[in-house]
């Protein structure tokens, strides 16, 4: 079969109109959410013994505690978005951080979709289990009540999670089976594959020659970054103008955010979030990492922020 | 008719760019060091000569642009010859002090290594040069080569239009990275307009046999 791509060029004078743009433009995850928490001192064990071996970084998936015919309804109703959407809605991941134990007291915070809710409530150990019982206090929309337990000289910390306000939400019940992850800083992480955002798309007229037959179709064209993300690390070595000034949007997007994601940044954007999940080093655990920036990715920040406010302004306009 | 017709669209678009032009140039008023063009620049800008290159290309090149197509008005150039004469005097007088000096030394910083330094650098020379030899033909009385020389200093003047024009396009259809394109647009946006010039000039004076009419 004979493959001819023809993309079809209506672009008007008027198009060239949006050309010079003035108007700042907004970068995502720039900002920080102005928690403060008291960093847990961590034992060693990831077995829990005794109640300061609670105290750390529990992970794992937060899924949906439904019923099969509720699942299935889900499903039903978003059968536009190729179900993605809906699976990340059952399927989420969630850091559940335990800061302190003072008596039976214990304070924490958790991370879910990039909401930091901190909890207090408290730890009771019976003969064989703790048993814990935490309130998300600031009572917002996402908040809600943790019940979870775990067995002596076990890892596992087994919950279940239940809304507030179960018809603000679409799924009110969760549960979870969490085991205790240090969070280790590590430069060396590094992104294995190239990011695609699904929600950012531009529908682009094809016009395509099949055995001798004009047929016109529209094709998505996603907001997704070249390999060249793959190249370097920007944790690890100061980049140069000519790297930097050769990549895309998307890539300087991506390279800046990668330094946040290596030091644990929890992204409220989806779209980043279920792009840095897939990495098995990813870990969200702060709400603020700007503190804890090297010196060299501070510059490589810096740098990389100018080409994208560049990139966002003048790439597709009439300019240089 | 067609020959007709093109001409007037070209006067359109250029009127069209242009004021996109006056834009980009408003866009450093008042000065600006953090702004545009300048943001990815921010080593160059610290330069006090590229300082003052960059803003005499800026503030003076409009002026260009502005100007430039009187010179083509047969109108004016036949009722009006001493006009044509100071506008032409204003434009060389521009070129050869400010925009084409200017362009010469912010050739050297361009963005994109040595493919684009050395696109820039061809074009600020010619540019000057074709300058000047339109001038030096016009005292000589040569109106032939006067305005051949016109017309290919003014095809490069238009680059200005034309660089950020094709750059538009070839984003709009292929997306390649950002430095690619930059260096593509540093030749294809002057190259082109000189072959386009070449061609009008045969055009012009193959049909008519003294070239375009003067008095």
């Amino acid at each position: 079969m004979k493959k001819i791509l023809i993309v079809l060029v209506i672009f008007s004078l008027i198009s060239c109109k949006e050309a010079i743009k003035n108007e700042p433009v907004l970068v995502a995850e720039n900002t920080f959410e102005e928690i403060q928490f008291v960093e847990p001192e961590i034992t060693n064990s990831n077995a829990v013994n005794t109640v300061d071996d609670l105290l750390g970084y529990w992970v794992g998936n937060f899924e949906a505690d439904i019923s099969k015919e509720q699942y299935d309804s889900i499903i039903m109703a978003d059968k536009d978005s190729f179900i993605e959407k809906s699976y990340y809605l059952m399927n989420r991941k969630i850091t559940f951080s335990i800061d302190e134990i003072k008596g039976d007291s214990i304070f924490g915070h958790s991370v879910v979709v990039g909401n930091i809710s901190p909890f207090k409530g408290t730890v009771v150990q019976n003969e064989n289990e703790f048993s814990i019982k935490v309130d998300e206090y600031k009572k917002s929309k996402h908040d809600g009540l943790f019940q979870m337990n775990i067995h002596k000289n076990d890892t596992i910390l087994d919950g279940k999670w239940s809304a507030y306000n179960p018809k603000e939400l679409n799924i009110a019940k969760r549960k979870c089976k969490l085991q205790k992850k240090m969070f280790v800083y590590n430069v060396e992480n590094n992104l294995e594959y190239t990011f695609k955002n699904t929600d950012k798309s531009k529908s682009i007229k094809v016009v395509d020659t099949i055995d001798g037959e004009i047929e016109e179709y529209e094709e998505h064209e996603y907001y997704s970054t070249t390999e060249k993300v793959l190249d370097k690390n920007p944790s690890k070595e100061l980049l140069d103008k000519d790297f930097v000034s050769n990549l895309s949007k998307a890539d300087i997007f991506i390279l800046r955010n990668s330094i946040f994601a290596r030091h644990g940044f929890a992204f409220r954007d989806k779209q980043l979030r279920i792009y840095f999940e897939s990495f098995d080093w990813y870990m969200p655990v702060f709400g603020d990492v700007k503190d804890d920036l090297t010196e060299i990715e501070k510059q490589n920040i810096d740098l990389l922020l100018r080409y994208e406010q560049n990139a966002a302004e003048y790439y597709d306009t009439f300019g240089r | 008719m067609f020959i007709k017709f093109s001409k007037y669209l070209f006067w359109l678009a250029y009127a069209y760019f242009s004021y996109l032009l006056f834009l980009i140039t408003i866009q450093y008023i008042p000065l600006n060091f953090d702004v545009a063009f300048l943001r990815i620049k921010q080593d160059e800008i610290q330069l006090f000569h590229y300082k003052i290159a960059f803003f005499t290309h800026v503030y003076t090149s409009i002026f260009l642009v502005a100007i430039g197509w009187i010179q083509f008005s047969n109108t004016i150039r036949k009722k009006f010859a001493t006009l044509h004469r100071q506008i032409g005097k204003f434009y060389i007088l521009i070129i050869i002090l400010f925009s084409g000096p200017s362009g010469l030394i912010m050739s050297y910083y361009a963005n994109g290594g040595i493919i684009s330094q050395t696109a820039f650098i061809l074009l600020s020379v010619l540019w000057m040069l074709f300058t000047y030899l339109s001038f030096y033909y016009a005292k000589k009385i040569d109106f032939k080569n006067h305005q051949k020389f016109a017309i290919r200093s003014f095809a490069l003047t238009l680059s200005a239009i034309s660089l950020r024009l094709f750059k538009y396009i070839i984003v709009f259809l292929f997306h390649p990275a950002p430095m690619d394109t930059y260096r593509i647009v540093s030749w294809l946006g002057w190259t082109f307009n000189l072959l386009l010039a070449e061609i009008i000039i045969i055009y012009i004076f193959n049909t008519k046999q003294n070239g375009i009419k003067t008095q």
